[in-house]
């Protein structure tokens, strides 16, 4: 395999050896941790324009799998390992990670000495970074020059509503960048789910006359979207059930008046203990954020604090006080991750029972 | 569990060591019983291992050396009146004895509360018809087994479930292996032996699952309800090798994310349902085709599999149990040394791979089976760190010390086609070479994954390892091919043998193209927080995270794998070593790659270094820290005379076994300390003929100190001649001045540098470490400086004896022609004492009717 460079606009310069696609591809680094699950993370959309280094030592020791797609199409800009194992061990011997990513014209890097990045990253914060073939000056003047986006969740929200049909409750899920395990944990409990772009209005989610409203994970920062996301948040959020998670849990607490904060450095993994406020009990979860709700502006009239992370304190969950509304900041269907908090889902099913009444 | 608040705890020890029980309960205790002691809550230890760390050292507030029975706990427990006593420090042999304690009243009647578990938790330890029938009541899948009394009703279920089955004894008096039976004659053996250890004289027979993959998951819960995993391991070899026995790898390597939650919530779920409060381990076997998986093991107390994790992670698994005993939360653990407030609560991450290899007796013993089953046959383990599979792999090997597995100086092989198709299928020890070689020979990946059920990842990973060596091979004296193989896990050594150089050249030609080590640090958060645990491995990266310790700086070459032999002992002797280079105010810097190993205890050694022991491997260590004296033991003479060579300050310990099995009776011995100069007694020691305890005994005895006045005399008569044989030896050390009766007189015979067993049983016979005065007088202090703390000999009443114990029964082996009761097949030791000879034998016997001395 090629020598290749991970180059950092700090001017740092990492020697690997490429893998998955040849492209020479930019995005901002961000370093997960988390043990398990390469597939899932590099197909979640939140990773969107994103290159992932993960410290997990060897990834793709199994392959690509059917069932663990968090995407259909992965956007990552980039996947930064110390070892990968080009091997496919699934059912239908079909892709090892390196023909995916290849397939996908995602580049990968190996070889890298991901705990010194991850401790650099973690003292500098996020970074841009580049996957390039020549670390010279020219790659710079590139990676320096490189203007990410900042519309990442048109890029990857559906355009097209979309149904994923179910004999029970009806559900719409509005889509800032998907990730499957929300329409699998709904799938699980019956749920008749219509997905809407990000761009439905307050009215037409109305006229689905659905049980519940869920505000899907998503890439990005949430001052990026357009204000009518949060005049439909406000417009829905008193008359029907709302369940945010990821991005939709930081829009919903904007659309309540609470700010968002860049998160730095930022928190990728599953190891955080986060306590759930009103139990006192410790609860481990899926985490990927950049961003995270100041508590300093949270309206106490309006919202509770239900989940606090207790190795930075983030505020990982809200409540609404007088409407069945709330939000988590992690990914309660797990994915990869601990699965402790897909009971989140059943009392998101169990507001929307009780506010239908007695009839269901 | 209650919050009343704890005042003193007893802690009933694990015995002698033996296969399957190392140093990983006394390292246990030595943590809980010091982190439990800074709590403000009084320790009581039982134990009768000769090598206990814990029992020395001030690791307790009090210490029992006394048998570890019913009778003789009862009386402490009513002499000590301890409130609580805890019951996950002892094996599945204290867990037995606890039992006892409950269905005796014994804890009720002196208000002992048991704390981590319930009372009926220890039942399900004890049978696991029990444990199986709570976790089908729980919705966990279980294997179908039946507990039979018979060889007809064993067969009975066979007619249901069909061979093979495996064969288990019910409440074992012994850590009992399962037993794989293919036929009827196996099925005979596996009951004959089943019944003997079994306390209800049944056994469970159950349906086989050989052939799935094994999977260990290790986690802490506390009385809270809050629980976290702490690591998911995975075994190399597949469900019919005992885990013992196979190569396991943490973290997990080939599930996927759904697999690997699906055991961390069924690891969770099990330690909520029986309230259990500490740490926990739980063996899973998975059907590598259908994702169906069953729960094989529960293991709440301290095992190897939780050493393993703890070494793995650095998570400070027993600093953490320790305080939910003391009845903290996870929240609330107060954790010593640098780490964070909240490392409690951290679910432990990795950023390397740790590679578990079991270490062999065949070196020792010729004649046991090298077939790999369902029966334990190591002696003990070492662990490999890197940041790839192959390096974990290579440096796991490699820190075993045994040549003959090394991947590159063993091959090719010469076995025909037929026997290589045989050893793939019926697997035996030290089986890699044998995968390497039906991969040299063209062997397909799918079709050996397929003979062996071995997943297929790991053969990836072999043929990795081939072809970097062939690399190497063929490009002799090529800075690339040399980068890549190190950056891979081989090293100086492995390019010597394959440029057919020498290390010294190779090294040179490392140094010059700028190939260096760097060491990166083991702590559970994969460089998410500064956690400094001291204690590091090398790879070859762009970072090196250990830089030259400060201060007086000691490199103590640790014991390595457990072995027949002297190796528990030495161990022992490593662990007092450390413990008292610190308080002479050195840095104690250790290099050990055994997870078992009492040595490892966080608080003895300053750093440690978890590498194998081959000569570039110590050298790497030794540019960084520069010290100002190494420490070596008896196994490492060779690698002592070494660093002698290269200008280091080497101070060699010769300590280890007696030179001969001494079989007659009344053979005195006068065990001596100098310091180069001047000579001091520290009593007359006896070996008595095994025979003396009881008939089936093969060893010796070993008695200190002895008072017979006429001998007495004739040792002062000696003294002189004593004294001048010892300083011509012209070495400060311990000896042991062997005498004959010649003529109805006493004549000296040999002098020999004094066992490590005899060091034990002084050191606890007299209060006074025998290891501190050893390292002292090494250190070239005086004795008039080093001997305050021991007392006159001629004061010591209380006669001590020791005993070695054998693994002859656990490996089933049965010819008397092998089983000769000599000091180099041991693998652990008893001690016990009592006011006359006769009392300390009744002592030594007790709860040990069954071990094999």
């Amino acid at each position: 395999m090629a020598d290749r460079y991970l180059i950092l606009e700090d001017g740092s310069v990492y020697l690997g050896e490429g893998f998955g696609s040849p492209a020479v591809s930019t995005g901002e680094i961000v370093v997960n941790t988390s043990m398990t699950g390469y597939q899932e993370i590099i197909t979640n959309q939140i990773y969107h324009n994103q290159i992932i280094a993960f410290t997990q030592p060897t990834i793709g020791s199994y392959g690509i799998n059917h069932d663990s797609y968090e995407s259909i199409l992965p956007t990552v800009k980039g996947v930064v390992v110390r070892d990968v194992a080009s091997i496919s061990t699934n059912r239908q011997r079909r892709w090892s990670l390196d023909q995916y990513l290849k397939q996908q014209n995602i580049p990968g890097i190996s070889h890298i000495d991901t705990r010194h990045l991850a401790k650099q990253l973690r003292a500098s914060g996020p970074m841009k970074a580049s996957i390039v073939d020549v670390a010279d000056a020219h790659a710079f003047d590139q990676l320096g020059a490189t203007v990410l986006t900042n519309q990442q969740v048109a890029a990857v929200a559906t355009p097209k509503p979309f149904p994923n049909p179910g004999t029970g409750l009806n559900v719409v899920v509005i889509d800032f960048g998907l990730k499957h395990g929300i329409l699998r944990e709904l799938s699980k409990r019956a749920c008749n789910v219509t997905v809407l772009p990000y761009t439905a209005t307050t009215e037409e989610i109305i006229n689905l006359d659905p049980d519940g409203v869920v505000l899907s994970t998503g890439p990005g920062k949430p001052q990026d979207l357009p204000t009518s996301v949060i005049q439909m948040i406000q417009g829905i959020q008193t008359r029907v059930p709302m369940f945010a998670i990821g991005l939709g849990h930081e829009l919903f607490a904007m659309a309540n008046g609470a700010q968002i904060m860049k998160l730095s450095p930022e928190h990728h993994g599953a190891n955080h203990p986060i306590r759930e406020v009103i139990t006192n009990q410790i609860i481990y979860a899926s985490q990927g954020q950049g961003f995270a709700v100041d508590p300093a502006t949270i309206d106490r009239n309006k919202l509770i604090t239900t989940y606090v992370d207790l190795i930075d304190g983030t505020i990982q969950g809200l409540r609404f006080r007088d409407f069945p509304a709330f939000s988590v900041q992690f990914f309660p269907d797990g994915a990869p991750g601990p699965t402790e908090t897909r009971g989140i889902f059943d009392e998101f099913v169990e507001s929307m029972q009780q506010a239908r009444g007695p009839i269901w | 569990m209650n919050n009343q608040v704890l005042q003193k705890v007893l802690i009933i020890g694990a015995g002698h060591n033996d296969i399957g029980r190392e140093g990983q309960h006394d390292a246990a205790v030595t943590q809980i019983g010091a982190t439990i002691r800074r709590l403000g809550i009084a320790v009581v230890l039982v134990d009768n291992n000769a090598y206990s760390v814990a029992a020395e050292n001030r690791f307790a507030d009090k210490v029992y050396i006394e048998p570890l029975t019913v009778a003789s706990l009862s009386r402490i427990i009513e002499i000590e009146q301890p409130d609580g006593l805890i019951p996950s420090l002892g094996g599945i042999q204290g867990v037995n004895l606890i039992q006892s304690l409950i269905s005796n009243n014994v804890l009720k009647n002196n208000n002992v509360r048991l704390l981590q578990w319930d009372q009926n938790t220890v039942d399900m330890i004890v049978n696991p018809a029990l444990m199986s029938n709570r976790l089908k009541a729980m919705h966990e899948p279980v294997i179908s087994s039946q507990v039979v009394a018979s060889e007809a009703e064993a067969m009975a279920v066979v007619r249901n479930v069909g061979f093979p089955v495996i064969v288990k004894s019910v409440a074992p008096r012994i850590e009992a292996s399962r037993q794989l039976c293919e036929d009827e004659d196996d099925l005979q053996r596996a009951l004959t032996m089943g019944f003997k250890v079994s306390g209800t004289k049944q056994c469970i027979v159950e349906q086989s699952i050989v052939g799935y993959k094994e999977l260990e998951f290790v986690a802490v819960r506390d009385h809270k309800d809050t629980a976290l995993l702490i690591s998911g391991m995975e075994n190399f070899d597949p469900v019919g090798i005992h885990s013992a026995d196979s190569i396991v790898f943490a973290p997990t390597q080939t599930i996927t994310d759904q697999e690997y939650q699906q055991f961390r919530v069924t690891t969770l779920k099990i330690m909520r349902n029986l309230h259990l409060s500490g740490s926990c381990h739980v063996q899973f076997a998975l059907d590598p085709t259908t994702q169906n998986y069953y729960v094989i093991k529960v293991t709440p107390y301290f095992d190897r599999t939780m050493a393993l994790a703890a070494r793995a992670t650095e998570y400070p698994l027993a600093q953490v149990v320790a305080n939910l005993i003391a009845g903290m939360s996870l929240a609330e653990v107060k954790l010593l040394g640098n780490y964070r407030k909240q490392t409690a609560l951290i679910e432990p991450v990795l950023d390397h791979i740790v590679c578990r290899i079991p270490a062999w007796p065949f070196n020792v013993l010729n004649k046991v089976s090298h077939q790999l089953d369902t029966v334990t046959e190591s002696t003990g383990s070492v662990i490999g760190i890197g940041r790839s599979t192959e390096e974990a792999l290579l440096k796991g090997l490699r820190s075993t010390d045994e040549s003959r597995y090394h991947v590159i100086a063993n091959q090719p092989q010469d076995y025909s086609e037929g026997e290589l198709i045989q050893r793939l299928i019926h697997p035996q020890a030290g089986r890699m070479l044998v995968l390497l070689e039906a991969l040299n020979r063209g062997y397909q990946i799918d079709e050996l994954a397929e003979l062996t059920k071995i997943d297929a990842f790991y053969f990836y990973k072999l043929s990795h390892i081939l072809e970097i060596e062939q690399a190497l091979r063929d490009r002799p004296f090529d800075v690339h091919a040399l980068g890549r193989a190190k950056y891979f896990g081989f090293t100086d050594e492995d390019a010597a043998d394959a440029w057919q150089t020498d290390t010294k050249q190779v090294r040179q030609f490392a140094l010059e193209n700028e190939i260096q080590p760097t060491f990166k640090e083991v702590e559970s958060t994969a460089g998410e927080f500064v956690e400094q645990t001291n204690t590091y491995y090398s790879t070859y990266e762009l970072d090196n995270e250990s830089q030259q310790q400060t201060g007086r700086r000691a490199v103590v070459i640790g014991t390595g794998a457990n072995r027949i032999g002297t190796n528990h002992g030495n161990d022992y002797m490593v662990s007092q070593l450390l413990f008292y280079l610190k308080k002479a105010d050195y840095q104690p810097i250790l290099i050990n790659a055994n997870p078992n190993s009492v040595a490892m205890t966080p608080q003895l050694a300053t750093k440690r270094y978890v590498e194998p022991k081959q000569y570039s491997d110590i050298l790497n260590v030794l540019d960084i820290e520069k010290p100002e004296i190494i420490l070596t033991t008896y196994h490492d003479y060779r690698l002592g005379q070494l660093l002698k060579s290269l200008d280091y300050q080497v101070i060699q310990i010769n300590n280890s076994l007696p030179r001969e099995q001494v079989k007659t009776n009344d053979s005195p011995a006068v065990e001596v300390i100098s310091d180069g100069t001047t000579v001091q007694i520290f009593g007359i020691s006896e070996i008595i003929a095994g025979n003396n305890l009881r008939a089936n005994v093969r060893g010796s005895i070993e008695v200190f100190p002895i008072q017979d006045k006429a001998e007495n005399q004739a040792i002062v008569a000696l003294s002189k001649e004593i004294e001048q044989r010892v300083l011509a030896l012209g070495l400060p050390g311990l000896y042991t001045v062997r005498l004959t009766i010649a003529d109805e007189q006493l004549k000296l015979a040999t002098i020999e540098p004094m066992s490590i067993a005899m060091m034990a049983l002084i050191s606890k016979a007299s209060g006074s470490s025998v290891t501190r005065l050893l390292l002292h007088v090494k250190l070239g202090e005086p004795l008039s400086k080093v001997m305050y703390d021991y007392p006159d000999s001629s004061k010591l009443k209380t006669i001590f004896v020791q005993a070695n114990t054998f693994p002859y029964n656990q490996l089933q082996m049965y010819d008397e022609n092998e089983i000769t009761g000599e000091p180099g097949h041991a693998t652990g030791s008893v001690i016990a004492h009592g006011e006359t000879l006769k009392a300390a034998l009744a002592a030594l016997n007790a709860g040990n009717e069954d071990t094999d001395f």
